[in-house]
């Protein structure tokens, strides 16, 4: 049990430390610390479950230490800007005002490909428009355009678009969702009424039933069992 | 903040009782080298009854603990040491010489690399 702790606790840190050196584009979509934990605590997990000769203690001492580590290092990350540098990194900027900061690339082992294969999954296809890109601590690229080839927004048009808001949905496979129902602001009187205004008789007739802040009303009914 | 310091309180909580059971692992091994020491000296000077009434005393102490000891050793380690326990008892039953000396060292180095396994160590880490 103590080797186990301890053995958890090295290679946890050995992890990190690696993942560091790595560099961001090892990492995909989670920060360092995430990766770590997601990658040790699901080999950790299946060992007792494969094994049964093998204590299921041997799995849960070192998740439990694995998670404990996990809140101590992100509380850390929030609270000093310093160790959140040290552990996830910093950002950096691969395109500055259209050019290619060729250093930082070279650094971030960033091909010139890969790089262009990221502007395009941003709907980019001439870095010269980018103003700056930027790769996230979590691998993710962030492009900002120009101005003049940013999309025109209403704003900018001085067209006035009423805001629908995130429509909320009230029914979900037949069961009603009673939070989101007084969270869209209605009742079920009210959602009786408009199942009937559409002939459905039942809350258990409908697939899905979105509504907005507009009051606009998105309906699926149930296909019939054959 | 109330999350860390749980989390804190976690890995002292998890620190103490590897502590402690690396403790009671080494009484229990030590407890049972002992009284197998005694029962292979007692055989030696041709003592059978009591090598047998100690080896029979170390079973039952190993049985006593047998929940402690599934939770914390290997369930393969677990089984080994009941086997060695019991060659050991058999070479006392038929009065072996030879049998029982290497039975008593067998039990004695499996006890030995238990009590190591759970002793915090840079050989046991690593």
């Amino acid at each position: 049990m103590g080797v186990s702790f301890v053995r958890t606790i090295i290679i946890f840190l050995s992890l990190v430390v690696s993942l560091r050196i790595m560099g961001k584009r090892q990492l995909g979509e989670l920060e360092p610390l995430e990766l770590v934990v997601a990658i040790l605590i699901s080999n950790l997990a299946s060992q007792p479950l494969a094994d049964v000769g093998t204590p299921l203690i041997y799995g849960l001492v070192p998740i439990f230490t694995l998670l404990a580590c996990q809140l101590v290092i992100s509380g850390l990350t929030v609270k000093s800007i310093g160790f959140r540098r040290l552990i996830c990194g910093t950002p950096s900027i691969l395109i500055e005002k259209g050019k290619l900061m060729e250093k930082e690339m070279r650094k971030n082992r960033i091909s010139v490909d890969e790089l262009m294969a990221e502007l395009r999954r941003s709907q980019v296809t001439d870095p010269s428009k980018v103003r700056r890109a930027i790769l996230e601590t979590d691998g993710s690229l962030s492009v900002t355009m120009f101005a003049a080839e940013a999309p025109i927004t209403p704003a900018q048009m001085s067209i006035n678009v009423q805001d629908s808001g995130c429509p909320i949905t009230v029914i979900c496979d037949g069961r009603l969702m009673s939070n989101n129902l007084r969270l869209a602001g209605r009742d079920e009187r009210w959602l009786k009424k408009e199942l009937s205004a559409r002939g459905i008789k039942a809350i258990t007739d409908v697939y899905l039933m979105n509504v907005d802040d507009l009051g606009a009303i998105y309906i699926t009914p149930k296909e019939a069992k054959r | 903040m109330k999350k860390e310091i749980l989390a804190i309180g976690l890995l002292i909580a998890i620190c103490a009782l590897s502590l402690i059971n690396s403790h009671c692992v080494s009484d229990l091994t030590e407890e049972l080298s002992t009284i197998i020491s005694e029962a292979g000296e007692h055989a030696e000077s041709e003592d059978w009854a009591t090598a047998e009434e100690l080896t029979h005393s170390a079973l039952d102490l190993w049985h006593s603990r047998e929940n402690y000891t599934h939770i914390i050793l290997r369930h393969s380690d677990t089984e080994a040491m009941e086997d060695d326990f019991y060659e050991l008892l058999e070479h006392i039953l038929n009065q072996e010489h030879g049998g029982t000396e290497s039975a008593v060292m067998l039990v004695n180095d499996h006890l030995d690399s238990i009590r190591n396994l759970e002793k915090i160590r840079l050989g046991s880490v690593f």
